[in-house]
């Protein structure tokens, strides 16, 4: 990596930055150092604490021992508290030591003092706590207390001080090393900055100033108008690279201006030779344009006259050739139009005498239609007329069916009378046949006593004679009588067969009247569809009638459009004629052109108008009656 | 034959229709004319046998007479007659169709019975008598219906 290729503020960051670590790690150490002097002094503090708890438990045995032996010499009980809260103290301080020493010799050390001082307690003090008066025991305890009770409590106590200050004395020298190390961490760091800092500004120099001396020197050359001066430093892409490319480009600028200087006075001498060329051209072109002018100006004056035959036979210039050329072309080409125009003049005029002769064809189809119209107008009114005599045909059939029904109807009465009468006729024959019987039974009987009359008469013998004359008289009128019930009772019989066939007969008519009842009614709904059927011709026939009004309308149209068509060819005519008188005043090279006739168109018909008489009566047949309209709508 | 000598001229006879045909009785054998009242039938009595009937407390039986003769029998209606007829000493209800008249016997009118080779229809018919519109059959009524035959019936 070139250095050249850096810019100046990440020079300058990354030179401060340096130094900035190296003081940063200086400040380190030393900090690390005075952590670790701080921590060796707490722990120091803490060793002095237990050395003085030590202390103070050694001062309470003391204590304790003298605590008893005053009770025991004097005998006063407050010795007895006394003794007991030194021995609180003890307890305590001994607990306390066990509980934050840091080391483990140390914690067996105190333990094995516990033990001890609670033993020389147990054996040497406690005994005579609870001594009583007795001068004699007081003696013997003063004795004993008087002897070397604390010897080996004062051993322990002693090794436990002992071990206390020798971790004092390492801690010191703890203490000492850490000094020694921040010291040489302030002292190395300030030399390994100044030297970094010795080292960067000699860089930055070598760097930094003096490509800007040499810049300098190549600008105020260049600003003296050198312009070959060499600018060093281009290669860099520093700031002082960029500035040795704007410092190039104005050397560069400075060299491009000398040339265009040159280039500006050659243009100007070419423009000058141009300007005089041209001037000698254009005086030889002013004396060809008024040639060809002339020229020009003589077709175009044989063109007003409306010769289109003239062209123009001189050649011009050769830039003017074309603009001959152009014009015997236009007036070529105007004859030619003017031809085609005469001969389309022609078909025109043709063509509208073919329209006026089709004008004519189209009238007389007119009137025609017109006629045909009418003659439709006539056949409606039969239609009308036809539909009338049906609708009364129609009422009157209902009406004569009504009677004929009401007709039945008191047949059917009669009917049922006659059956009734029929039947009391048979109800007398029966009586009558009773009667019958009887006297036939009578007769019968009166038979059988005629004959045994007889018989007894013939027993008689002679003088029966008479008597047996006398029976047969009665017999013979038995048997008349028999005889003429028999024929009665047959004619009664025959009178009864006739009255069932005529009861039969009634019952059939009687029948067959219900059936006319019946039929009749069926006709009165087949007249009433009739009547139906009328009203509904009536309705279409009044769009019949519509549509025949249609029909005149659109031939009236028709008879104004082809009026309009005669006029119209009439003016075509016309206009074709002033046309071929036009096209008269030019000159062709095919001979003059032809004048056309105009041929008067005949008169264009007048159409007449048949049609209206039968709307008319159409109208009033159909519309104006509305009686009709109601008997239809009875139906 | 004892039986022309009984039917002498001046005789009076009854003629009954029996199925359409004429028979003539002797009137003398004849006691009473009455119409068909329906009789009581009796069990186990022969075909012809009507039954029998109360004539004014006695008993009488009654003979369908057609079945009697041989001919076919007909059903009795009210114009029916029972004719009561003294057989021997016993009287006897005689059913016929009808009666038609009482014919005085004239001198000639009676014929003998026409030979057709059976001896029963001699036994039965003592003569033919010929009237205008009608041949009348004399029957033997003590032929017809024998003494012991009525016993029997009875």
């Amino acid at each position: 990596m070139n250095l050249n290729n850096i810019k100046f503020s990440t020079k300058l960051i990354a030179v401060f930055g340096v130094m900035m670590v190296v003081i940063l790690a200086a400040n380190a150490v030393v900090f690390y150092s005075l952590e670790k002097v701080d921590r060796a002094t707490q722990r120091n503090d803490v060793t002095y604490d237990l050395s003085m708890d030590v202390q103070n438990v050694y001062r309470g045995v003391i204590e304790q021992q003298n605590a008893v032996r005053a009770f025991v010499m004097g005998g006063d009980p407050d010795f007895l508290d006394t003794y007991r809260k030194q021995g609180e103290v003890v307890d305590k301080g001994l607990a306390n030591f066990i509980a934050r020493t840091a080391s483990d010799e140390q914690r067996a050390r105190a333990q094995r003092l516990s033990g001890v001082i609670k033993e020389w307690r147990a054996k040497s003090l406690e005994p005579y706590v609870n001594i009583g008066d007795d001068p004699l025991a007081r003696e013997a305890a003063m004795l004993a207390l008087s002897s070397r009770n604390l010897t080996a409590v004062r051993k322990e106590a002693q090794a436990l001080l002992d071990g206390q200050a020798a971790m004092q004395e390492t801690r010191v020298q703890e203490t000492d090393a850490q000094v020694d190390v921040a010291r040489m961490g302030i002292f190395g760091g300030a030399a390994i900055a100044m030297l970094i800092a010795g080292a960067s500004g000699w860089l930055l120099t070598a760097l930094i100033a003096r490509p800007v001396v040499a810049m300098t020197g190549a600008m105020r050359k260049l600003a003296g108008g050198d312009n070959s001066v060499e600018i060093q430093g281009r290669e860099r892409r520093d700031e002082i690279g960029e500035m040795a490319a704007a410092v190039q480009v104005f050397k560069e600028a400075g060299i491009e201006k000398v040339r265009l200087e040159k280039e500006s006075a050659a243009q100007r001498e070419a423009a000058e030779a141009e300007r005089a060329r041209n001037e000698a051209l254009q005086a030889r072109a002013a004396q060809e344009q008024a040639a060809v002018v002339d020229a020009t100006a003589q077709g175009l004056e044989a063109l007003s006259r409306g010769d289109l035959t003239y062209r123009i036979t001189n050649a011009f210039p050769a830039d003017y050739e074309k603009l001959r050329n152009d014009f015997n072309g236009a007036i070529g080409k105007l004859e030619d139009t003017m031809q085609s125009v005469v001969h389309n003049a022609h078909g025109i005029h043709n063509g509208s005498r073919e329209i006026t002769s089709a004008a004519d064809d189209m009238a007389r189809r007119t009137e025609q239609q017109a006629a045909g119209i009418e003659e439709t107008a006539a056949a409606l009114d039969e239609i009308t007329a036809t539909v009338r005599k049906t609708a009364e045909g129609a009422g009157e059939a209902r009406q004569v069916m009504n009677s004929t029904k009401a007709g039945a109807e008191s047949g059917g009465q009669v009917v049922r009378r006659a059956m009734t009468a029929m039947s009391g006729v048979e109800a007398s024959a029966k009586q009558i046949s009773q009667i019958i019987g009887v006297i036939d039974e009578i007769a019968f009987q009166t038979n059988l006593l005629a004959l045994n009359a007889g018989v007894e008469a013939a027993r008689a013998g002679e003088a029966g004679k008479g008597f047996a004359v006398v029976a047969s008289e009665v017999r013979a009128l038995a048997q008349r009588s028999a005889e003429a019930a028999k024929e009665i009772k047959g004619l009664i019989h025959d009178s009864t067969e006739k009255v069932d066939e005529g009861v039969r007969l009634v019952a059939d008519t009687g029948s067959a009247l219900e059936r006319i009842i019946g039929e009749v009614a069926q006709i009165n709904a087949l007249v009433t569809e009739i009547a139906q059927a009328a009203q509904e011709q009536a309705t279409g026939l009044q769009q019949v009638n519509a549509a025949v009004n249609q029909m005149d309308q659109v031939t009236q149209q028709n008879a104004a459009m082809v009026e309009e068509s005669a006029a119209a060819s009439h003016a075509l005519a016309k206009e074709a004629t002033t046309l071929s008188d036009l096209m008269a005043q030019f000159r062709l090279s095919g001979g003059a052109s032809r004048a056309v006739a105009p041929t008067p168109a005949p008169a264009a018909a007048q159409p007449r108008n048949p049609v209206h008489a039968a709307q008319a009566k159409l109208t009033q047949m159909i519309t104006t009656d509305p009686h009709r309209v109601d008997e239809w709508a009875e139906f | 034959m004892t039986l022309d000598n009984t039917i002498a001229a001046g005789r009076e006879l009854i003629v009954v229709e029996i199925a359409a045909q004429r028979f003539a009785i002797d009137i003398m054998t004849v006691r009473e004319i009455r119409g068909w009242t329906a009789s009581t039938r009796l069990p186990h009595a022969p075909g012809h046998v009507l039954g029998m009937i109360n004539l004014r407390g006695q008993v009488l039986p009654v003979i369908d007479f057609a079945a009697r003769l041989g001919l076919s029998t007909s059903e009795p209606n009210a114009a029916s007659v029972v004719i009561v007829a003294e057989i021997g000493d016993r009287l006897v209800g005689l059913l016929v169709d009808a009666v038609c008249d009482i014919l005085t016997l004239q001198a000639g009118m009676l014929q003998a019975t026409p030979e057709v080779g059976s001896p029963a229809v001699r036994t039965f018919v003592r003569g033919v008598i010929t009237t205008e519109d009608a041949i009348v059959t004399l029957l033997a009524l003590d032929a017809v219906i024998p003494e012991d035959e009525i016993l029997a019936a009875a």
